[in-house]
């Protein structure tokens, strides 16, 4: 047991069952957020007859792989993939290249405005998406962006306001003498930023990184109002397709749920490589918010 | 002096260079125009398809027509015409050509037509009728499709009625349904129901026509709510009465995919249904065994000739196509008899041209396509109206029939309020477009948003300048510093200038100016005052989305801050394996919201649903089969209980804002002898005050924008008791093309949010 105080270090040493009481809450509460993940994997390796069964089947009778190979068949699956995986990507390096450059200007360069302009990126935090969705449609329109990929990744090469205010505020940790020492030494603002900053904040700009992976892996609004052919779908919005295909009375719910696996596999293994940064990440993130 | 000239060289420079990366040649394809042409058809209806576009690619050499699959047609169409880059040509369905025309998104085809051999007499009545509105030809018809009665002969002649002879009237229809309807011997569940209203459930809207009635007058009235109408749904109601609707439904959930051996009628789980001559293809695929009729649907009314519902596929133009001429001549060439007779054979349909030669009838797989063919004859066979509101029509009516369907309305309540809204809206479009043909098109429309950007870079630059001269007076002595890191810091930033006028401030602007205007991109805005504003207020979905929000809003936030409050402080007790619990706890928040709204609808299915089996399991059998996202008043808690389901996020939040509770204050608190639950009361809310208030903020803006769940699983309904404001803007903006009304919504939306967080700061600022 860890050493460290908490609100819950006296009782447990005057009653030691509390310490069950924890744990058998824990292990039921994983079981809970668990379960829905794990009935997922399980009805995507039935067969179709053993998804429609009662009581149901917990474990399949046998594993049956096919369905995956099926999906794949179906549907361009790899197309999806790549599709995502390159928004995703792109993504991910324009927000952290542009917003890391602009924070590190609105921090560290003293130049007439900036407030006004900083603060100004914080009011438009507080404007919800359907405001910009009609006229930013028009944008990309008359750019001829609809229907591609563009729309999902480019302006993430503008910076994103919300990130930009997360990395200044870390930035404003970085202890400015280390950048005057460069100064004196006739270094430039850009070397300094790569020599200095980007180094030192490399755990934020991995969270903002992540987030920005994950938020554009996921995101279902945008891939639906840009995207047009089957060929440049997104895995969410290709699975929305495919089960959007089968409404009616019934669904093909062990083709639904390999796709759903494959849809959501990706994430869960990239977090359990980055887990240890991104949670510290997070906790980094928190006490800057705050 | 603030040299103003390099930040706007620096700025259009910049949006120079970044407009022109945008722009790409598109590479043309050898010789041959190549004609994009876009279609819903997967599958075997695919198949067929391609095989008279190859016929006609090799026929000639001049045109090349290639074949693109694509989900959701007409919602991709719109928006891909409204996006300046549609297909060719469109697949759509009949039924969409008179919203498409009044959009302006369709190339009208008489141009085209006039002086060749497409004429009337060419096709049915009922399939030349439907592609025309307002006078004008849109579309021309591919495969058609037409309703009739299949029956199961085996459960038949299993239930004593004769497997030849299909009821003749309506009361031979439900006297055989009682016969054929079964129930499981020990539970006494459904099992088997003779005739049920909602499967396939596309057409829940045409019951009244077996009645005498119709859906409207032809020329400017809803006629849902007619005397024939209500008795036909009353018919409708008697079945919902007779079976309870909880169990029908559940028997519905326990249907497979349509296409399938699952299939409510395949696996002989509705002896009889109301079906389209597809039901053949399906038939011969999965159960080829069965034995099977078809025949005109009986009718209430005596000594009526058949009646039947005729729907069509259509080729359309879109406006903006490239090669209209190119794909004009396609279209010609599927009118041909030969072609056209290819298709509907290939995709086992009837056809829709008044010549049908004698190979087609021989060749055909679907036994009773003489009975299909003369039913598309029969002068009572009806088209869907022509009529610009259909969409939000048949969304009424589809609205009316669960009502009906679930008990929760008398039949002629139902059509009451559904006529009513369609009504109003129909009229309310009308005079909306003659305001709007009354006002010319303004150069300022286009203006006012760059007008306004101006006005925000002048307070910017005088609210800097002010900042600036400050900032020289701190600093006298050495202004120069000032000055030289002006054009490296606008360099730093130029990436976010260009990005916030062009993706932020533009948008912004321009949805100020467009909220006061009626926009469907395809046409010029015209300037309508505050109409969108005054529609909205007597916009009775606008409320009902608004209230389901505001349900889901108060239930939803507060549950999850206390349910994520809850596991982080049980996690922050630091037993072993804090950490891997953390993790299972927080893996759902990763999930794809997409990939847990599926396995979510898979867990409350209400017939295979594993939450049912549980729930029966612990209470006994006491409860089973909850119909949870199928009936309104379960529908939005289980909504809101799945999304308690990924607070994982703001589980980590707190708990890191846990950690940072400095230990002194517990150590003296155990000293003093408080008791658990003083020192969480005293001492960690307090202390993470900060955090709950800022993920209460996030929270608010998060759960009023709540779109993607409830539009994969729930779709608004049932009965539009999940219908979210989003949901309502999206489908005003990118569905109904109404932009200026969805960016109304948008502002409505913003000051909501705004009151919100205004409050909770307010609140929090007063706590502190």
């Amino acid at each position: 047991m860890d050493t460290s105080v908490t609100p819950f270090s006296n009782t447990f040493r005057q009653h030691r069952w509390t310490v069950g009481v924890v744990h058998v809450l824990l292990v039921t509460g994983s079981l809970v957020f668990l379960f829905p993940l794990m009935w997922m994997l399980s009805t995507s390796l039935k067969p179709l007859e053993e998804t429609m069964t009662l009581p149901p089947v917990w474990v399949p009778s046998t594993w049956q792989w096919q369905n995956y190979a099926d999906t794949v068949r179906y549907l361009p699956f790899l197309r999806y993939t790549l599709n995502t995986v390159t928004i995703a990507v792109l993504a991910a390096l324009g927000t952290v290249a542009s917003s890391a450059l602009v924070a590190f200007s609105f921090t560290r360069l003293e130049w007439p405005g900036r407030r006004i302009l900083f603060a100004l990126t914080l009011a438009t935090m507080m404007v919800p998406f359907p405001v910009l969705m009609v006229p930013l449609y028009g944008v990309f329109r008359n750019l001829g962006w609809i229907g591609t990929l563009r729309p999902l990744w480019v302006p993430s090469f503008f910076g994103g306001a919300f990130n930009i205010f997360l990395l200044r505020q870390f930035f404003m940790r970085i202890p400015r003498h280390l950048a005057e020492a460069m100064t004196l030494d006739g270094a430039s603002e850009l070397v300094i930023f790569w020599k200095v900053y980007v180094p030192l904040a490399r755990p934020a700009l991995a969270v903002v990184a992540f987030f920005q992976f994950i938020y554009s892996w996921n995101d279902f609004l945008g891939p639906l109002l840009y995207l047009l052919a089957q060929d440049t779908f997104t895995l969410p919005l290709g699975l929305q397709a495919y089960q959007g295909q089968m409404a009616g009375a019934g669904a093909a719910w062990h083709f639904l749920m390999a796709a759903s696996v494959m849809t959501t596999l990706p994430i869960v293994v990239l977090f359990f490589f980055l887990q240890r940064s991104f949670l510290q990440g997070i906790t980094v993130m928190q006490s800057v918010e705050s | 002096m603030l040299p103003a000239s390099p930040r706007l060289l620096v700025l259009l420079v910049f949006l120079a260079a970044w407009m022109g990366s945008g722009r790409m040649a598109k590479a043309a394809d050898g010789e041959r125009v190549r004609v994009l042409y876009w279609e819903k058809w997967r599958g075997f209806e695919k198949d067929a398809m391609q095989a008279v576009v190859d016929d006609y690619n090799r026929a000639q050499d001049r045109i090349f027509v290639e074949y693109v699959a694509v989900s959701d047609i007409r919602t991709k169409t719109l928006i891909a015409t409204a996006g300046g880059d549609p297909p060719d040509i469109a697949g759509l369905a009949d039924e969409m050509i008179d919203d498409f025309a009044d959009k302006n998104a369709l190339l009208p085809l008489e141009t085209f037509t006039s002086g060749t051999a497409i004429v009337a007499e060419r096709y049915l009545p009922v399939y030349w009728d439907m592609v025309h509105y307002r006078g004008h030809l849109w579309a021309l018809p591919t495969a058609p499709v037409i309703g009739a009665l299949h029956w199961n002969k085996d459960l038949f002649r299993e239930a004593g009625l004769d497997p030849e002879k299909p009821p003749r009237s309506i009361a031979e229809l439900d006297e055989f349904s009682k016969k054929l309807t079964r129930r499981n011997k020990s539970t006494g569940q459904l099992e088997i129901m003779g005739f049920l209203h909602s499967e396939p459930g596309h057409w829940p809207q045409i019951w009244g026509y077996f009645f005498g009635g119709e859906l409207w007058d032809g020329s400017d009235r809803i006629t849902f709510d007619s005397p024939a109408n209500i008795r036909a749904y009353e018919w409708v109601q008697s079945y919902a009465r007779d079976y309870g609707p909880a169990e029908l439904q559940t028997l519905r959930s326990s249907f497979g995919p349509v296409s399938s051996a699952q299939n409510a009628f395949l696996s002989g789980k509705v002896a009889m249904a109301l079906q389209g001559i597809w039901m053949a293809n399906f038939i011969a695929t999965y159960n080829p065994k069965m034995h099977w009729g078809a025949a005109p649907f009986p009718s209430a009314v005596e000594g009526s000739e058949p009646i039947a519902l005729a729907n069509a596929d259509v080729l359309v133009i879109p406006r903006g196509a490239r090669h209209p001429r190119e794909a004009f001549s396609f279209l010609a060439y599927m009118a041909e008899q030969k072609p056209l007779e290819k298709l509907c054979l290939g995709q086992s349909k009837n056809s829709p041209l008044a010549d049908v030669s004698p190979e087609f009838f021989a060749h055909h797989k679907n036994p009773y396509i003489r009975m299909f063919q003369d039913l598309a004859k029969s002068p009572k066979t009806v088209h869907f109206p022509n009529m610009s509101v259909w969409q939000q029509y048949r969304f009424e009516a589809y609205n009316a029939f669960e009502r009906i369907w679930l008990l929760q309305a008398t039949p002629a309540q139902a059509l009451r309020d559904a006529t009513e809204r369609a009504q109003r809206a129909w009229d309310r479009e009308r005079e909306r477009r003659n305001r709007v043909d009354e006002t010319p098109p303004s150069p300022w429309i286009g203006r006012a948003p760059v007008l306004l950007i101006a006005a925000i870079a002048a307070i910017v630059f005088a609210l800097a300048r002010r900042e600036h001269t400050r900032t020289k007076a701190l600093t006298a002595g050495k202004p120069a510093r000032a000055n030289a890191s002006l054009v490296k810091g606008l360099l730093f930033v130029s990436p976010w200038i260009g990005g916030l006028v062009v993706f932020v401030l533009y948008p912004i602007t321009s949805s100020v100016v467009l909220s006061f205007c009626d926009y469907s991109v395809l046409s010029e805005a015209r300037f309508v005052g505050l109409l969108n504003y005054h529609d909205l207020l007597g916009d009775e979905l606008f409320w009902t989305a608004l209230k389901n929000t505001a349900y889901y809003a108060c239930l939803a936030l507060p549950l999850g801050l206390s349910t994520a409050f809850f596991w982080a402080l049980i996690l922050s007790s630091n037993v072993r394996g804090a950490g891997i619990y953390r993790t299972f706890i927080f893996l759902p928040s990763l999930t794809p919201l997409v990939a847990s709204a599926m396995v979510w609808l898979w867990i409350y299915n209400a017939q295979y649903g594993v939450l049912n089996h549980l729930l029966s399991f612990v209470t006994f059998g006491l409860v089973h089969h909850v119909p949870w996202l199928k009936e309104a008043r379960y529908a939005m808690p289980s909504l809101i209980f799945m999304s308690l389901w990924s607070v994982g996020h703001t589980v980590v939040i707190m708990m890191a804002a846990m950690q940072e509770v400095p230990t002194a204050l517990y150590e003296a608190a155990d000293i003093d002898g408080a008791t658990l639950w003083q020192k969480v009361r005293h001492i960690t809310v307090p202390m993470i005050t900060p955090v709950l208030y800022f993920n209460t903020i996030l929270g608010i803006i998060q759960v009023v924008q709540v779109f993607a769940t409830p539009f994969i699983m729930t779709k608004g309904g049932p009965t539009r008791s999940t219908y979210f404001y989003s949901m309502y803007l999206y489908e005003n903006a990118f569905v109904f093309l109404r932009m200026g009304y969805a960016c109304a919504m948008a502002w409505i939306l913003f000051l909501v949010i705004l009151a919100l967080t205004g409050l909770a700061m307010r609140f929090a600022r007063s706590e502190a």
